[in-house]
């Protein structure tokens, strides 16, 4: 209960500081760094950078997908079929704006 | 202050994931791969000094080609495409070809002998593979200054200097190749 409360509170300063509400998780938050610093990364390699499991990061990616923030390509390595992930110019655009206010927030409060 | 304290172990955490994306090295392929090209050419210089510039100027494109193949393909295996990285590469190693190509041209001009010119091709190689570990991949750094030591060695010793010289670098990039393989991560699926 504490800690629903937490997450509401949060949400909604990020809502009024004009962060957004998608990169508010750690976990989506990494996704679009990491494919923000390298091109492609495949589902597995996401999971081992991310730490995460399969079902958790399936359903980041499939909300980061969904907003547009991610491209999505399917490929055959070593016969067994690979999903690639790469950044939208959207998502790109979405993240550096997270970051910079992210950034100007850390700075303001300390 | 407690929202700042959680985006500041948010950022901790994705620095952390970013950290482990990077500390990714070339495959133990291109390192036993380069190690048996110096083992056979480096031995030339002693026994055959006729095939040496034969030698190179076949393995040292072929080789390049090959490593990049075998670079790509091991991006796919680890999940993981970077363009800008492979490019730094490319430029990195291509930019040694055009500096050999260019001190080659000291010997069909006669400014310098034939033997003189391995030295500076050994010199060349030496701080490529040095510049290599400071920009692109850190154990190369110890390659390079091992070449550094083989060349000062080669200048003041003599009997077999070029075959033991290449025979250590060998062994080192083996070293490295056994370290880099148990260190690698799983394959893509």
């Amino acid at each position: 209960m504490s800690h629903q409360r937490t997450n509401s509170g949060r949400e909604d300063w990020n809502r009024f500081n004009g962060l957004d509400k998608l990169l508010e998780h750690r976990v989506r938050l990494g996704i679009c760094v990491l494919l923000a610093r390298h091109d492609e990364l495949a589902f597995s390699r996401l999971k081992e950078l991310l730490q995460e499991t399969d079902g958790s990061l399936g359903a980041h990616l499939r909300k980061l997908e969904g907003a547009g923030y991610l491209a999505v390509s399917k490929e055959f390595v070593d016969r067994k079929p690979v999903s690639w992930y790469s950044l939208t110019t959207r998502g790109q655009r979405a993240l550096n704006s997270h970051l910079d206010i992210l950034s100007n927030l850390i700075k303001q409060s300390r | 202050m407690q929202e700042s304290k959680q985006w500041e172990g948010d950022i901790g955490f994705v620095r952390e994931a970013l950290r482990r994306s990077e500390a990714v090295c070339s495959p133990a392929s291109i390192y036993l791969l380069w190690a048996v090209a110096i083992a056979v050419g480096f031995a030339l210089v002693d026994f055959a000094s006729r095939y040496v510039s034969v030698y190179w100027m076949i393995v040292g494109p072929v080789g390049m080609v090959i490593s990049a193949l075998l670079g790509r393909q091991h991006s796919k295996q680890i999940g993981q495409r970077n363009k800008e990285i492979g490019i730094r590469h490319l430029l990195h190693w291509s930019g040694m070809m055009g500096a050999i190509l260019l001190a080659v041209l000291l010997v069909v001009n006669g400014s310098v002998s034939p033997k003189v010119l391995g030295q500076l091709i050994l010199v060349i190689v030496a701080f490529s593979y040095f510049l290599a570990g400071v920009h692109l991949e850190r154990p190369l750094l110890w390659i390079g200054l091992l070449m550094v030591a083989g060349y000062v060695a080669i200048l003041f010793i003599h009997g077999y200097t070029w075959t033991i010289i290449g025979v250590i670098v060998a062994l080192s990039m083996i070293a490295l190749a056994v370290k880099g393989g148990r260190a690698s991560v799983p394959s893509a699926d």
